[in-house]
């Protein structure tokens, strides 16, 4: 029985020290943000700070606010548009079976899968065209349309949990397709609408490759791009981006902590 | 309230048919079961009546109005057809209170909200769920739901009712008596219903005519006495009647100058009609057909009776279902009274005068 006990206590620490090395750059770039420029240069990544400061987190805060405020425009225009039609796509698809409707589905689903470099160029030269190139609204645009193949994938694969006779029932009490969507699906739509949601969330949020190459200059930019441009030129101002880092993964930290099994239950499709 | 005419439906999935060519007559205010087993295609033709389905062929009329006709393009919606339907898990909203699932097909006609409210109180009393009009669905039993999903559909007074399976997920008790009250409500609101089950009992309890279907075809229609006592071909004598008729191959012979029916461990004397039908399109060989409490059981051997020995005893409350072989071949009786009986027990069977029924081996036609 001893044996089992310290083969268990040798499973925890094993376990708990990796769980430290994981923890490890979190720690580093919370000390790290708490210490001043001439303490980062002088000290290990590790050490605790001697004299803590709060100083980097409202510099970084002060240069980041404008591109925080894009990327919550970002996130609130791609989130809400897509989600709308997702759901509805998703709606159509799951219980209005058409002749072709699963090779539409298909079409849909493929579009999730086709990587972002392969489009790069053509985007740009689209969002050039239509005077959009360099401005944040190339980004909302953007975000809107490509968010709506993944909300259909979610929201069709839990609507197809709703029983059909729902849709039967409210065919034959009179209503049409739009009111059955409006009375009977959106109703029991929440928690289909949270996971998409929160995926489309922290997709947008996280999202660095589209900003870089569409838009130009503080205005414009999502907070990851503006984030890399804290590094500084000549100096590494490690402390500034410590702490800019944390102002970034904060939202997405919340979210995962919280709401963390609704995104888990949205990459597994169930 | 409308009846119900079906004429040459046929409706294919892929290529398969799932109806072939079904005609149909439901009278204005009767009770018509459909039943068959899984497959037959019952909830395919309650379907097609809803409008839930489009089918290739054929024509549905509702009352005077042309309801399908695809030949002709017609296709009236669901919602226009005057039908309500209560579906095996009930569809009720799962979102809305008992009050709202209700008021819903009220609500989605743009009634008004002062309207509803007295009709919605007016079918909660009659089918006694008033006092569970503010609660959810999740908080009901499946009795509860039942007669919910009956209300919803009550409350806009259709032309027709249809029901597919609606006591599937009810126990046993309960079904018993939600057959009863839903004829009561049908009786009292004269309603036109079309009810679907795959069970043999329910059909006979419930039905004024019930349609036994099988394959996409309507096998018989007719009164479940009807059915139970003419059965039109071994189809309908099988599924009707629980447990299920005995039946045995035959051979029509002459012996001593009589037509016989030769069971091989016993023989049958043909009734003159019945030869005359087997003659008339040359039938040779014959299904031979008794329903289990229409056999009689002798402890002593008997003129016109055949030897076999009891297997198995099962009490069903009043009566006794007795399971029998007699030259390798199992049948089954039902009696009042087994005193006397054993197990193991030799005993001699005759079946009642003029309660054999007789059938065609290849056609499954019944020959009277």
């Amino acid at each position: 029985m001893s044996r089992v006990q310290s083969r268990r206590v040798l499973v925890y620490l094993l376990l708990l020290s990796f769980a430290g090395l994981a923890l490890l750059p979190l720690w580093s770039g919370v000390v790290t943000a708490l210490k001043s420029s001439k303490e980062v240069v002088l000290s290990t990544p590790l050490t605790p700070p001697m004299r803590p400061t709060f100083a980097p987190l409202i510099e970084a805060l002060d240069y980041l606010k404008r591109p925080l405020v894009n990327s919550l425009v970002l996130v609130g225009a791609g989130t809400i548009v897509s989600c709308f039609f997702g759901s509805i796509l998703g709606y159509l698809f799951s219980k209005y079976r058409f002749k072709g409707s699963n090779l539409l589905f298909l079409l849909v689903v493929i579009c999730l899968y086709i990587p972002p470099q392969v489009q790069l160029i053509p985007m740009t030269r689209v969002m050039s065209n239509v005077g959009l190139y360099g401005k944040l609204g190339a980004l909302v645009l953007l975000y809107m349309f490509f968010g709506i193949p993944m909300c259909t994938f979610v929201f069709k694969t839990l609507y197809e949990e709703i029983p059909t006779s729902y849709i039967r029932a409210a065919m034959v009490d009179g209503a049409g397709i739009w009111t059955t969507y409006r009375r009977v699906i959106l109703p029991l739509s929440v928690i289909p609408f949270v996971i998409a949601a929160l995926l489309q969330v922290t997709i947008i949020w996280n999202d660095y490759l589209w900003g870089l190459v569409l838009t130009r200059g503080m205005a414009n930019m999502p907070v990851t791009v503006a984030l890399a441009n804290l590094k500084g030129s000549f100096v590494g101002a490690w402390n500034l981006q410590m702490a800019g880092s944390i102002w970034v993964a904060l939202p997405t930290l919340i979210i995962f902590v919280f709401l963390g099994k609704y995104i888990i239950r949205g990459y597994a499709g169930i | 309230m409308a009846s119900v005419t079906i004429r040459n439906l046929v409706k294919r999935y892929g290529d398969t048919v799932a109806i072939k060519g079904l005609s149909l007559e439901i009278r204005d205010g009767e009770f018509i079961v459909l039943v068959g087993p899984s497959g037959c295609g019952k909830t395919t033709l309650l379907n097609s009546i809803a409008g839930l389905l489009r089918v290739e062929e054929g024509e549905i009329w509702i009352g005077e109005n042309l309801a399908v006709a695809p030949e002709q393009g017609v296709f009236i919606p669901p919602q226009k057809r005057g039908v309500a339907m209560v579906f095996q898990d009930y569809a009720i909203y799962p979102h809305m209170t008992v009050f709202g699932n209700i008021a819903f097909p009220l609500e989605i006609r743009k009634v008004e909200k002062k309207e509803i409210r007295k009709r919605v109180v007016e079918i909660a009393q009659l089918l006694e769920i008033e006092d569970l009009l503010g609660r959810k669905p999740r908080a009901l039993s499946g009795g509860q739901k039942q007669r919910v999903a009956l209300a919803r559909a009550i409350i806009r007074s259709p032309k027709v009712f249809l029901m597919d399976e609606p006591f599937a997920n009810l126990d046993a008790k309960l079904r018993v008596r939600a057959r009863v009250e839903i004829k009561r409500l049908q009786r009292e609101l004269g309603i036109t219903t079309v009810f679907v089950t795959h069970d043999q009992t329910e059909a006979m309890t419930m039905g004024d005519r019930i349609a036994v279907m099988n394959t996409g075809c309507i096998e018989q229609v007719g009164s479940p006495t009807t059915l139970y006592e003419e059965p039109r071909n071994l189809f309908v004598a099988g599924f009707i009647g629980s447990p299920p008729m005995n039946m045995w191959p035959a051979q029509v012979k002459l012996v001593q100058g009589k037509r016989m029916a030769d069971l091989g461990f016993f023989a049958i004397e043909l009734p003159a009609p019945v030869f005359e039908a087997a003659k008339a399109i040359g039938a040779k060989e014959l299904m031979v057909g008794v329903r289990p409490e229409h056999i009689v059981i002798h402890p002593q051997p008997q003129e016109r009776a055949f030897e076999a020995q009891v297997v198995h005893i099962e009490p069903i409350g009043k009566e006794f279902n007795v399971y029998l072989e007699a030259n390798g071949e199992s049948l089954v009786a039902t009696v009042n009274s087994v005193s006397g009986l054993e197990i193991g027990q030799r005993v001699w069977l005759a079946f009642g005068k003029g309660k054999v029924h007789f059938f065609d081996r290849s056609s499954g036609k019944a020959l009277r």
